[in-house]
């Protein structure tokens, strides 16, 4: 079947172009309309999936209670010991304080944050590939795959981290003005009072403000910013339990905080190497229980395969396009600072290998959630690889889309928390993953 | 292969519906009133006519002894169709009738009657029964001990118990 007119113009060819500033172009309704459909269906069902009782279990789950216990604290005006920086407990902590201590306040901040990294994800693809379809297909990539709904649905942090790495580029990619520095500097520095990891996207945020002309002799600007909220929330934990607020204060309270880390020496038995997380061999049961019937209700921590190991096939063509015309033409076009599609290429590339190389040297253990972040850019190469398929061989861009969405719903029990019998749980797992 | 828009409608429509069926039909064989499934239950012989529950409704003949208010039914129902609170030793709640009517531990009880010792004395066990599952209730009061405030309580399997043994 010969490509539409709608489809060719969509993405652009490997290696050429876009020009600066284009806008983006929507697929016509009349030629593209049930690939759209199938896509909202996608997310519609993603955010259903997230939602789906949200409040159950009453009790907490994996590490729900270290972040619940230390926001309950919060509002009791009592120091806790933090295992990470404060401000998503304090996020939590405000919800708790409006909703009531329950289970819907604990795991509402990760909800909402989950559903905004469907648009963030979304918005962010449509920039880089110029094209809206391919952010349509990220979008829905993101709403229906397992790991990201699993950390829509528990009080942990790394979903939250993910909207605000996500967040920060976005700024940073598409904007020209100072503010686009400053709210970068700001998402940047609350992924980074999240947990120390998301340092990674503070300083990519601040490569790419170095990278985009407009923004360049703003970077500087970055920086400070997201220090700045760094300090500010571990300041107001501190005043709020009636401690100082100093610099001297935040730092001894960091400081000891990264000795603690640097000190674990405890290998957790679902802990798992870096170079593990390609596969993956060993998702992480959040959840998992069994009732009287048979019947199991469990939460994984398992992407949709099909999209994983596409994903990781993504990256690898999205680095060969890069390196191909020579690493000489990818510096010539990064120090130009001209919004190009491979310094957008190029920067979901670095935001995809940060979080890992993050972990490599790390000396203690590391988790599979550790990937989550890196996925989230990985799935945008790979939309953009489907939509610029579904430009040049449209049934096969299309049967590929429906097949993630298939699995996604064969997986989507394990995610959801939707009752299960132990065979069908069994059935979707490799030996490994059971 | 697909050929234009209509043929992609239709597989869109086919894929929506398939997975629809997928989500709705591809997680395991659902509960039926028949089945009967083994369950363990924690115990100690003082728990026989010590634990209560409060529900308005009555289930295929059975009912608590209280309802959702705490005031008692009247007439009592009688032993074998009375309803007691019981856990699983991962917590689960199951309301089940007659329980220690169940010959291995009516034998169980006489073997250390809970009058001859304090409750904290007397020494816990494991009933494995095969119970048929009648329904699950989404909300019951619960007292574990007659000197015990009630508790609300949710998601309650209500079993009968079909034949019982007891590991020490």
């Amino acid at each position: 079947m010969k490509p539409t007119a709608a489809g060719q113009s969509a993405v652009a060819p490997a290696g050429t172009l876009s020009p600066p500033g284009a806008p983006p172009r929507f697929p016509a309704l009349e030629t593209d309309g049930p690939l759209i459909a199938l896509l909202l269906c996608m997310v519609a069902v993603g955010i259903a999936l997230r939602a789906y009782q949200l409040d159950e279990p009453h009790t907490l789950k994996w590490d729900e209670h270290h972040y619940v216990e230390t926001a309950r604290s919060y509002l009791a005006h009592k120091y806790a010991w933090n295992d990470h920086p404060p401000l998503s407990k304090l996020i939590i902590a405000g919800f708790m304080w409006a909703l009531g201590d329950g289970p819907l306040a604990w795991r509402l901040p990760s909800f909402l944050f989950g559903v905004v990294n469907i648009g963030l994800v979304g918005a962010l693809t449509a920039h880089v590939f110029r094209s809206r379809r391919a952010g349509l297909i990220a979008a829905a990539f993101v709403a229906m795959d397992g790991f990201f709904i699993a950390y829509s649905r528990t009080a942990l942090l790394d979903g939250m981290i993910v909207a605000f790495s996500l967040a920060s580029m976005l700024c940073v990619l598409r904007g020209r003005t100072v503010r686009a520095v400053l709210l970068a500097g700001l998402f940047s520095g609350c992924a980074l009072s999240f947990k120390l990891n998301g340092a990674v996207f503070v300083f990519a945020s601040f490569l790419a403000c170095l990278a985009s002309k407009p923004l360049r002799k703003y970077s500087p600007l970055l920086l400070l910013c997201a220090l700045f909220v760094f300090y500010a929330q571990c300041a107001v934990a501190l005043v709020n339990v009636g401690r100082s607020g100093s610099i001297a204060a935040v730092i001894e309270e960091n400081r000891a905080m990264v000795k603690n880390h640097l000190g674990y020496t405890v290998v957790h038995p679902m802990s798992s190497k870096w170079y593990t997380w390609f596969v993956p061999t060993r998702p992480i049961f959040l959840r998992r229980d069994a009732d009287i019937d048979g019947t199991v209700r469990a939460l994984l921590t398992l992407g949709n395969p099909l999209l994983w190991w596409a994903a990781i096939f993504a990256v690898w063509s999205a680095a060969e396009e890069l390196i191909k015309p020579g690493l000489a033409r990818l510096w010539s076009d990064l120090r130009s600072g001209s919004s190009t599609r491979r310094i957008g290429l190029f920067f979901l590339l670095a935001c995809y290998a940060g979080p890992i190389l993050f972990w490599v040297p790390a000396l203690r253990d590391a988790y599979i959630y550790h990937y989550l972040p890196s996925y989230a850019f990985a799935l945008p190469l790979l939309a953009g690889l489907i939509a610029r398929l579904y430009a040049t061989r449209r049934p096969l861009a299309l049967a590929f889309v429906v097949l993630a969405f298939e699995i996604s719903l064969v997986y989507a029990p394990l995610a959801a928390e939707l009752p299960i019998s132990q065979s069908a749980l069994n059935a979707r797992l490799l030996p490994g993953w059971r | 292969m697909l050929s234009g828009p209509k043929r992609e409608w239709q597989i869109v429509l086919l894929a929506m519906a398939f997975g629809a069926v997928i989500l709705a039909f591809g997680r395991g064989r659902a509960f039926t009133k028949t089945d009967v499934v083994e369950v363990q239950i924690t115990l100690i012989t003082a728990d026989r006519g010590d634990l209560d529950c409060g529900l308005d409704q009555s289930i295929q003949g059975l009912s608590c002894g209280f309802r959702s208010d705490g005031a008692a039914v009247t007439p009592p129902p009688a032993l074998e169709a009375r309803l007691a609170p019981y856990m699983t030793p991962d917590r689960r709640l199951l309301l089940v009738p007659g329980l220690f009517e169940q010959p291995a531990l009516s034998e169980r009880y006489d073997r250390e009657r809970p009058t001859s010792r304090p409750k904290h004395r007397l020494k816990r066990f494991i009933a494995k029964c095969q119970m048929e599952l009648l329904t699950k209730v989404p909300k019951v009061k619960v007292r574990f001990g007659k000197r015990n405030p009630w508790g609300d309580a949710g998601d309650a399997w209500v079993a009968k118990p079909r034949s019982c043994s007891v590991q020490d």
